[in-house]
């Protein structure tokens, strides 16, 4: 699965650390998803999404092999 | 109830782990100052004494293993289920060596096998944790 996580938090101007705060996780968690290590919950995503005020859909893509 | 969040809970609060880490220490310096004078050899030897650090050493990892981490969240959850996993297949391993090799140097008791057990469940979280 393909994220776009990283530009929109950027474009938010929000460090891993500002978001992990505002959703109520480690900026570890916040860096692994980044990084494609870890796929979060539906509810995990969806908390990201509203905060970054964006459709869920922007920031996680399927791609052809999932 | 499930949900996509349902994953592997800590039972303790963080500060659990704090204690955890000082009943190991104590026991730890306990055990060299007993050993280290002929004056307690006969407290060292007896069984109650064994028993009793072999106790305590297990209350302690246990008390580590299932402390809160400071932010407890789904990846952490997660983890502490993959080291679930690893420590269960360890323990299955152990008691299959154990029982194949029954004159093996290996001892098989209680204590070893969940020590083991906890030490593989602790190294497996934080190398994880870590990566």
């Amino acid at each position: 699965m393909k994220n776009n996580l990283k530009i929109a938090r950027v474009q938010k101007n929000l460090t891993q650390q500002d978001l992990a705060e505002r959703i109520g996780v480690s900026r570890q968690t916040i860096n692994s998803i980044e990084t494609n290590r870890y796929i979060p919950s539906t509810l995990l995503a969806l908390k990201v999404s509203k905060e970054l005020a964006c459709k869920v859909e922007e920031l996680f893509e399927l791609e052809q092999d999932d | 109830m499930f949900s996509d969040t349902t994953t592997f809970s800590a039972w303790f609060p963080h500060r659990f782990k704090l204690v955890g880490c000082v009943i190991l220490f104590i026991t730890g310096v306990l055990a060299t100052f007993l050993q280290l004078g002929d004056v307690f050899d006969e407290i060292v030897k007896s069984n109650a004494f064994r028993s009793g650090m072999r106790s305590t050493i297990l209350i302690g990892l246990f008390l580590i293993a299932s402390s809160r981490e400071k932010i407890e969240d789904e990846l952490v959850g997660l983890l502490r289920l993959k080291s679930f996993e690893w420590s269960f297949r360890w323990g299955i391993l152990y008691t299959i060596v154990d029982l194949a090799f029954p004159a093996s140097s290996i001892e098989l008791s209680g204590f070893s096998l969940i020590f083991s057990m906890l030490i593989v469940y602790l190294l497996v979280f934080y190398f994880k944790k870590r990566e």
